[in-house]
């Protein structure tokens, strides 16, 4: 079993019935013994360059877990079913996606607790604010006290 | 990416590194248009390693992504 990433394109004019593509295609992979591990769908996209007329694709993604022998089937039936007009399969290396996986995880973590971070270092900064500020005045007092002293000393002189 | 002058030998400034290799979470991603799009002239080709900046291991990655793109129609392979 191995990890694939398949993309594909669906033609412009059906964007009523993606669902129905979709489905077809779950059931080719779940028909082969393979897992969907993800699936999302990337909506209406202008394309970079016209594919079989088209200047615009509805795509579709998903992550697959399959055997080698049975990607080669699917991606044959991608091949021949004419509401599909691009496919691509990427195989998966490991250590690649573990890296995915964690830069996800950031972003996602990122867009969860913004808040939760912001009040945070706000408090400390503002912890941090009085401290210096006192230590600023204590300072402060010290050099005065030094000022008279010395300027005590150059009178008694 | 600064160059001095055009018609006596150019002055090519390099950067300090690699940016992939300073930054390890920055990720090469065929699905990351804008980012591969920085790796790719007007004319929808390829940047070389000697604008990009970018250390070998790295630049065979960004290009494979771009082909990548390209097969999918995220990237052009001319842009006319």
């Amino acid at each position: 079993m191995k990890k694939y990433e398949i993309v594909y394109i669906i033609h412009p004019d059906l964007e009523g019935s993606t669902a129905k593509i979709t489905e077809k295609v779950k059931k080719d992979v779940e028909g082969r013994k393979g897992k969907i591990l993800s699936e999302e769908s990337w909506g209406k996209k202008k394309l970079a360059y016209e594919i079989k007329h088209n200047t615009y694709g509805i795509y579709e993604y998903m992550v697959v877990e399959i055997d080698p022998a049975a990607i080669n089937e699917v991606e044959r039936l991608l091949r021949l079913s004419e509401e599909i007009i691009r496919q691509m399969i990427v195989l998966v290396v490991e250590g690649r996606e573990v890296k995915a996986e964690t830069t996800k995880k950031k972003t996602t973590m990122k867009k969860e607790s913004p808040a939760k971070k912001d009040e945070a270092p706000k408090i400390s900064q503002k912890k941090t604010k009085t401290e210096t500020a006192k230590e600023e005045k204590e300072r402060q007092k010290e050099l005065d006290e030094k000022l008279k002293e010395i300027i005590g000393e150059g009178e008694g002189n | 990416m600064t160059y001095r002058s055009r018609d006596k030998q150019t002055t090519f400034v390099p950067r300090k590194g690699c940016r992939f290799c300073i930054d390890k979470d920055l990720k090469i991603d065929y699905k990351d248009v804008k980012g591969l799009q920085k790796f790719i002239s007007g004319y929808g080709k390829i940047e070389s390693r000697k604008r990009t900046g970018n250390c070998v291991k790295h630049q065979r990655k960004v290009a494979l992504e771009i082909k990548r793109a390209r097969i999918i129609a995220l990237l052009p392979f001319v842009n006319r």
